[in-house]
């Protein structure tokens, strides 16, 4: 009788049999199209980049093309403090998740710093050049230098000079932004003549092409400036005084940080270093602002006591570096917001870096461990504890 | 009241020998209390032997005798009490012992089984939130965090009208409130409550949503891009060369 129903089932077993083994095979196959990982397939924007690869040697600092690389960047800084300019700049960020772009309107005076203004301000919402803009007053230039910054890029990276070649038909001098294990980690083409960084790409570690900024319109001098809109308004004051040589926060303003409760590392992971801290007052609580930079990138971490609801309109659950927070809605990992909270504060994070990066950058920053089961119960029995402890 | 006292019950009892049992018959026949108290004594004895006889069914009897031998029996010394002096093997006490030790630890296994339980559910349950005491919800102002990341990344965003009557020595302190989208800087500064950017072109077909500041595509548009490569297929790529150096 047993045998009679193997008979009868046997192929319907094997039908069924086939068909998970074929769905395993589709779901293995979509893992791997998802991630880009397979076998013999080049990262996209790496192809055709050959000149972008990893060196097994550095030049040594006193090489000629180091020695210009580091005098065209200083040459660059001078000249976005004095070259007076209007333009349209180009950004664009690409992740595995996908790729985003805006366009910006700048503009700049002699000793002023960079206006930057969305794009889409204008009356017929499109851009100078009639290209549909993006909009979004977060939206920020990569190309403006500071010394501030050029000081962390000499830290952190080598500079080296790479050649001649042309941009918005200009003719331009590339420095190219190496890592100390060779890698590259971004290059500039630079103004011959007035020293202008016209343009600026970025690499990750694998020499996959993250960020390209640009200028697609340039007219320099104080004739093509124009109306010059106003700064807007900033409600957000400096821990270190302005003024000072470097705004990064001496010792004591951070330990005076500490004792009010906000705890603001010196240094996060992928040599970000601490370059400044401004705070603000909200009806909802004091708002720290704490900025990082490596010289190439920006992150700002922003913290404010209280915690975050699980959901928020406008932002959705993910996942960076296994912990879960909240991301503002769709875009790339590397100009996202994401925000969690830890210890009774609200972090929020908007970086303009490579997504690893802000991985590493949310991986280090506090989270709460306290979302087990076993965590949990101990929690309720510590609870209940108290309630036969007098003196709680 | 009596004037034997126990004498008088062993003597109903038959439990005297002859010396003694003819001192209490004496007395008793000089002493009608202790008469009568014997009559009392012997006649409830006799009722309770009367009962004795109609209780004793032979078959249900016979059952009970049954069932107490059918179960295993326990060895005195196992008791948890000594076995009573003068009493012949006690094989049916015992056996009555043990089963009530082994419902005891039964009870008692599911008894603290059974808080236990309680006592996990009820500390899971308490357990869901932190300790400390109660914070309140923050949404994160990402408008105002995006316009503070701009001054951070050295960049000062623009508002949209001419700087005509700009001068930043007739700035005073700002007290606009940036956090809950309360942002009220000067008033030709800035752009309340800025929107988060959308994309030039968004190769996927979806649109950014609103609170997003960036829109998600599967790779940069030639349009979009000011990739060098893409320099000739749209207006957007400016025209870059390099001649790297070897």
């Amino acid at each position: 009788m047993l045998w009679l129903y193997w008979r009868r089932a046997r192929a319907v077993i094997g039908a069924v049999a086939a068909a998970m083994g074929a769905l395993a095979a589709l779901a293995l196959l979509a893992s791997f199209l998802a991630d880009g990982k397979r076998p013999g397939a080049a990262p996209p924007a790496a192809l055709g980049r050959g000149s972008t690869a990893g060196r097994s040697s550095l030049p040594a600092p006193n090489d000629p093309v180091v020695q210009r690389g580091m005098l065209l960047m200083a040459e660059a800084v001078a000249a976005c403090r004095s070259v007076p300019y209007r333009g349209v700049q180009i950004v664009a960020w690409t992740s595995p998740e996908g790729s985003s772009s805006y366009l910006l309107d700048v503009w700049h005076r002699p000793g002023g710093p960079e206006l930057a203004r969305d794009d889409d301000d204008s009356d017929d919402g499109t851009g100078s050049l009639g290209i549909p803009a993006s909009g979004g007053g977060g939206t920020v230039g990569v190309l403006s230098l500071s010394a501030g910054m050029l000081d962390l890029l000499r830290v952190n990276y080598v500079l080296e000079y790479e050649g001649a070649g042309t941009s918005s038909n200009r003719s331009a001098s590339i420095v190219a932004v190496r890592r100390h294990d060779g890698t590259l980690a971004a290059q500039f083409w630079l103004d011959a003549a007035t020293g202008l960084p016209l343009r600026r790409e970025m690499f990750d570690r694998s020499g996959r092409r993250v960020s390209e900024g640009a200028f697609i319109d340039l007219r320099i001098g104080d004739q093509e400036l124009g109306e010059v809109p106003a700064e807007a308004g900033r409600a957000w004051t400096a821990v270190a005084p302005a003024n000072s040589a470097a705004s990064r926060p001496n010792a004591a303003q951070l330990a005076s940080l500490q004792t009010d409760g906000w705890r603001v590392p010196g240094r996060l992971a992928g040599n970000m270093i601490l370059s400044g801290v401004s705070r603000t007052a909200t009806p909802s609580g004091p708002v720290v602002d704490a900025r990082y930079s490596d010289g190439l990138s920006v992150a700002s971490v922003f913290m404010q006591r209280g915690v975050l609801p699980r959901t928020l309109p406008g932002w959705h659950q993910a996942d960076v570096s296994g912990t879960r927070v909240l991301a503002t809605e769709s875009g790339s990992l590397s100009e996202q917001g994401l925000a969690w909270s830890a210890h009774g504060i609200v972090y929020t994070v908007i970086a303009d870096a490579p997504p690893d990066a802000v991985a590493a950058i949310v991986a280090q920053l506090p989270h709460d461990s306290h979302n087990g089961f076993w965590s949990r119960v101990g929690r309720g029995l510590s609870r209940m504890a108290s309630w036969f402890d007098p003196f709680s | 009241m009596t004037h034997l006292g126990r004498w008088l019950s062993a003597l109903v009892d038959g439990e005297l020998d002859a010396v003694e049992r003819d001192r209490v018959l004496n007395h008793i026949a000089g002493c009608d209390s202790c008469r009568k108290e014997a009559n009392a004594m012997r006649a409830l004895k006799r009722r309770l032997t009367a009962l004795g006889d109609e209780s004793g069914e032979p078959a249900i009897a016979s059952r009970l005798i049954e069932l107490a031998r059918s179960e295993e029996p326990v060895p005195v010394g196992a008791l948890p009490w000594p076995a009573p002096t003068g009493i012949a093997p006690a094989r049916r006490t015992a056996d009555w012992g043990s089963g009530v030790l082994a419902r005891t630890w039964r009870l008692a296994a599911a008894s603290a089984g059974a808080s236990l339980i309680t006592i996990g559910v009820l500390a899971f349950m308490l357990g869901n939130g932190e300790t400390r005491p109660p914070v309140p919800k923050i949404t994160p102002s990402v408008d105002s965090y995006l316009m503070q990341h701009a001054f951070d990344a050295g960049q000062h965003p623009a508002g949209s009208t001419p700087a005509a009557s700009y001068s930043p020595a007739t700035l005073g302190p700002v007290q606009g409130v940036v956090a809950g989208h309360a942002w009220s800087g000067r008033p030709a500064s800035g752009k309340p409550g800025h929107g988060i950017a959308r994309p030039v072109q968004n190769t996927s077909g979806t649109a950014a949503k609103p609170g997003s500041r960036t829109a998600a595509g599967p790779a940069a548009s030639p349009q979009a891009s000011p990739s060098p490569s893409s320099s000739a297929d749209g207006p957007a790529g400016p025209p870059v060369t390099g001649r790297h150096r070897g």
